[in-house]
């Protein structure tokens, strides 16, 4: 079990975003993928659940490639993967509960009761406990991301795509999201992906950091790896020194 | 919704985003259309009969004898197809439209406006093609 992108090509009209990307995320890692903007990161988060479908290359979750897959099995195959959005990306209409009770519908086993025991369940995780009845535009920024967290955990996935959970957020708040990321890999045993630009969230939570430049993957290594790594281009971003990735560019 | 990603995160969570968000708005709104224009039609009837006895003193046995003396039951049909039809571009046009936007707001707004030109133009058309093939 594991995600796997191999030789992925990705251009949007001329701008060729992702090349020749070559990455793989074990069972029950966390990777966590960071780079500039424009580098190509959510691009590739969004390959691995299907939502963006590569021009060239090929990407397989469970040993499955995403990209042949029929509707049916795509979404049987999403299912199994939480996906936590950068701006959370909630339903302004539904209520917080109904929110993330939405893939639990999907589900053939689960009973309303069920269902509300769950959000309830998820809601208490992430902290919201009490908010079922508010509307998205009532809750802070900070509340709306926790809410997207827990309507992607909601459904037990064994993978999660996190796309900068941690963006915009206070101090604290970021440290409880790092540390719900920690739980659900170190107690859920859930494979994360998650894109970053906050490096001391990425040391905090990540198994392995993989770099993205220019649509590749430059660096890919162990948190202490990237720390003793020496190449400008990953230093000058990983220390915030654009002298450094000058150098090279 | 396709800016803010909640087309998106219907996908992931395994919701058909056509079945869920564009089906039900076209039947609603080819089923609603002929119901609004009906209403207008029966609105405007009454407008003309409030009119006829306040304004121009006549009975409401005449306004009535004239109605059905010009009422052709066609005409009633004539206009719930051509708002069905009408129904069926807008929503339709505007699902269309919003489906592929980009851009941010200013996007949302470009393509708004797209939308409501393009339903515009083919609500034209419509409208001579049911005139030249139903009033024949």
């Amino acid at each position: 079990m594991s995600i796997r992108l191999f030789d992925v090509e990705k251009a949007f009209g001329n701008v060729q975003i992702l090349r020749r990307l070559t990455l793989t995320i074990h069972d029950g890692e966390t990777v966590s993928i960071i780079g500039g903007s424009g580098s190509g990161k959510s691009t590739a988060l969004k390959h691995m659940v299907g939502l963006l479908r590569p021009d060239d290359g090929e990407v397989y979750v469970d040993e499955q490639n995403v990209s042949r897959l029929d509707q049916e099995s795509l979404y049987e195959l999403r299912r199994n993967v939480g996906y936590v959005f950068q701006f959370a990306a909630l339903f302004d209409s539904m209520t917080i509960a109904q929110n993330v009770g939405m893939g639990l519908k999907r589900m053939p086993d689960m009973s309303d009761e069920a269902i509300d025991e769950r959000v309830a369940e998820c809601l208490r995780m992430v902290d919201l406990d009490g908010t079922e009845e508010k509307l998205p535009a009532q809750l802070s920024g900070g509340q709306r991301k926790r809410a997207g967290f827990a309507r992607a955990i909601a459904t037990r996935p064994k993978y999660m795509l996190y796309d900068e959970p941690t963006t915009g957020l206070d101090p604290v708040t970021t440290a409880v999201i790092d540390e719900l990321i920690v739980r659900m890999s170190d107690e859920l045993g859930v494979t994360g992906v998650v894109i970053t630009h906050d490096m001391k969230s990425a040391f905090r939570i990540s198994d392995r950091i993989a770099m993205l430049y220019d649509g590749r993957i430059r660096f890919d290594g162990t948190p202490d790896q990237l720390r003793a790594c020496e190449d400008p281009l990953v230093r000058g971003f990983v220390e915030g020194r654009p002298e450094l990735m000058e150098q090279v560019q | 919704m396709r800016v803010t990603e909640q087309i998106d995160a219907l996908e992931t969570l395994a919701y058909d985003p056509v079945a869920y968000l564009v089906v039900p708005r076209v039947i609603a709104g080819v089923i609603m259309f002929p119901v609004v224009v009906i209403l207008a039609d029966a609105l405007g009837i009454a407008a003309g009969l409030g009119t006829a006895i306040v304004r121009l003193d006549m009975s409401s046995f005449e306004f009535l004898k004239g109605l059905r003396l010009f009422f052709v039951p066609w005409d009633v049909w004539f206009s719930v197809i051509k708002s069905a039809t009408f129904g069926l571009t807008v929503t339709s046009v505007g699902c269309f439209f919003g489906f592929h936007t980009s851009g941010g707001a200013e996007g949302v707004g470009r393509t708004t406006t797209r939308a409501v030109v393009v339903s515009t133009m083919i609500i034209l058309a419509l409208d001579a093609f049911w005139a030249a093939t139903l009033l024949r």
